[in-house]
């Protein structure tokens, strides 16, 4: 697995620099087609929660929903719920102890987009909980889906790793993340 | 890179008599994504929210939706429409993103959600797609089926960049 770093500076957000309520930290945009890790370090401890914002690509014919990782754990820590209409079908879904991932569909093969919320981030005394809006929107493929994700781990996140699953990040995928004031 | 304060208000509208259609126009390309927040209030009948995109009336408008335990799309529609159970003389908030919305290498990708807190509650969310790689630099909100959307309805436009 290659992966592709992508250091967050420490703001001057908790000194003073940066003022606002919500901030852009960092942002990366897939050059060309790949499967690679993307990797949010170094993440500013001085917010409270994260907003993750995520553009999926069709330029390349490709798209991929994304595994969610906190501080390169990989151990069964993870459990994700989702409520979705798959083509016409509502359900939802549960799995608990996943070894390492947190699924985030963010489409196959189309412009697709998802805004993900981490809560809390920089909390040691709390579990790591997520909330996230995705869609796939693309010949029979209609999705939508409302995630809930917990990491059972009271570590502050420091960094994330996305790696695309069922396919690839197409060109011109763009990830940015923001600090939200609380 | 630095922490960049961004989220900024872009424009802003409260209609002060009832009208067909709202349109922002000459949005600025500087931010990667726009969010839209609108609380509307049909003047009539159940219908939808609609948007247009650079004012393109073509078959190019997809959307996603699930509505309580409801779930349906919409294919190739003139217009990219949100049921987001609009009822006359009744709120409905709605929270809307749109990536990318200058990126000329890609269609143009929507997510959203409404809630109507009134005597019919409901809540969705949606996922969109114009199927059209042109940089948005207006949009047009208007009620389906010929509605209005009547006085105080209220929609502004943010800009994030990214």
């Amino acid at each position: 697995m290659s992966f592709m770093l992508l250091g967050i500076l420490q703001s001057q957000a908790a000194g003073g620099g940066a003022s606002g309520a919500y901030d852009l930290l960092s942002t990366y945009t897939v050059p060309s087609t790949s499967s690679s890790t993307i990797s949010l370090t170094n993440i500013d401890q001085g917010y409270k929660h994260l907003q993750v914002r995520i553009a999926n690509s069709n330029s390349s014919g490709t798209g991929a929903s994304f595994t969610v990782q906190f501080n390169s754990v990989s151990s069964s820590q993870y459990n994700n719920h989702h409520l979705q209409n798959y083509d016409g079908t509502v359900g939802t879904g549960w799995q608990g102890s996943q070894s390492s991932v947190f699924y985030i569909n963010n489409g196959f093969a189309a412009s697709s987009g998802c805004v993900m919320d981490i809560l809390d981030y920089s909390s040691s005394v709390k579990n790591t909980t997520v909330r996230a809006l995705s869609f796939q929107n693309s010949g029979s493929n209609k999705v939508v889906w409302l995630h809930s994700g917990l990491w059972e781990n009271t570590s502050a996140v420091s960094s994330m790793q996305l790696t695309p699953s069922f396919g690839s990040a197409g060109t011109g995928t763009r990830v940015s993340i923001y600090g939200i004031k609380g | 890179m630095m922490a960049t304060p961004t989220y900024d208000l872009l424009d802003t509208t409260t209609l002060t008599s009832v009208v067909t259609s709202v349109t922002f126009s000459s949005i600025v390309s500087g931010y990667k994504d726009l969010v839209i927040v609108a609380d509307i209030e049909p003047d009539q009948w159940d219908s939808w929210f609609g948007l247009r995109f650079n004012g393109d009336t073509g078959s190019n408008y997809n959307v996603v939706t699930l509505a309580g335990s409801t779930g349906s799309s919409s294919t190739n529609a003139t217009a990219l429409e949100l049921y987001g159970r609009l009822v006359g003389g009744e709120r409905c908030l709605f929270l809307i993103n749109v990536f990318d919305y200058t990126d000329t290498g890609k269609q143009k990708a929507i997510t959203a959600r409404s809630g109507t807190p009134t005597t019919a509650p409901s809540s969705a969310m949606y996922g969109g797609r114009w199927a059209s790689n042109s940089a948005i630099t207006s949009i047009t909100f208007f009620g389906g089926q010929g509605l209005s959307l009547d006085i105080g309805c209220k929609i502004s436009l943010y800009g994030i960049a990214g």
